[in-house]
């Protein structure tokens, strides 16, 4: 925890830490595409009305955004590891923005 | 949010926003932490945004598959508590990650948190009342 290399400066491997992460990144964006199929059948419940498809179009990018996320991320952590930076807080925006959407889709008549 | 002991993000509000996005900032304090606890930190803050998925995709299933219910608008009420407590767990992860992040940076203890404890609570309490209510007959 002291040192910028702790883990390699003792000598260890990186173990299973990236790969656990990639994972943790696949199951998230499993778990939304099981959201995103939920909201299309929100979506569709009273039939096609345009504006509830639209809306729920609407909510599905964050759908796409939460899985482009997941892809650059497994990309960048590599076998280095390299910090998220600005991801997480777009993650949680991609989070924020299916609710809000989909509250909406709740509440539209 | 801003109750838990340890390192506290200073600062209004929309300067602790800007550092999730750009986290330079956090980045200038302190050292480098060895990777897999970083990395430790990201799989906690994306097990807490799947929680927050599983809120809200519950939420959106209430309104999508239940019928209407004869109580008017419990069923959108029910799918948008669920629905807005995925959203502020989803905020609550971005803000507890970024200060495990500089808290690990700095050398301090961890943030602690009641938020588990009150979302456990709350999410228990929610099942027992929608059971009994199931078990009253109340629709």
């Amino acid at each position: 925890m002291t040192g910028t290399t702790a883990g390699a400066a003792a000598g260890r491997p990186p173990g299973a830490a990236p790969e656990r992460t990639r994972l943790a990144w696949r199951r998230t964006a499993l778990s939304a595409t099981a959201v995103s199929l939920i909201t299309v059948r929100l979506g569709i419940r009273d039939g096609f009305v345009p504006l509830r498809l639209t809306v729920a179009g609407l909510a599905m990018l964050g759908w796409v955004g939460l899985l482009v996320l997941g892809r650059y991320r497994i990309r960048s952590i590599g076998t280095s590891g390299a910090a998220p930076g600005w991801v997480p807080a777009v993650t949680a925006t991609c989070l924020a923005w299916f609710a809000v959407l989909g509250g909406v889709l709740v509440v539209l008549p | 949010m801003w109750q838990g002991r340890g390192v506290r993000v200073v600062g209004p509000a929309w300067r602790v926003i800007r550092q999730w996005f750009d986290p330079s900032d956090v980045r200038a304090v302190g050292s480098t932490p060895d990777y897999r606890f970083s990395l430790a930190n990201e799989r906690t803050f994306l097990a807490w945004i799947r929680t927050g998925l599983a809120l809200v995709g519950g939420g959106l299933a209430v309104a999508g598959f239940l019928p209407p219910l004869r109580m008017t608008h419990l069923r959108e009420a029910i799918a948008l508590v669920l629905v807005l407590l995925g959203a502020t767990i989803g905020v609550r992860a971005v803000d507890h990650w970024a200060r495990s992040e500089k808290a690990m940076r700095l050398g301090q203890p961890l943030p602690q948190s009641r938020f588990p404890a009150i979302l456990g609570l709350a999410l228990g309490l929610g099942g027992l009342l929608l059971a009994g209510a199931v078990l009253a007959g109340v629709r």
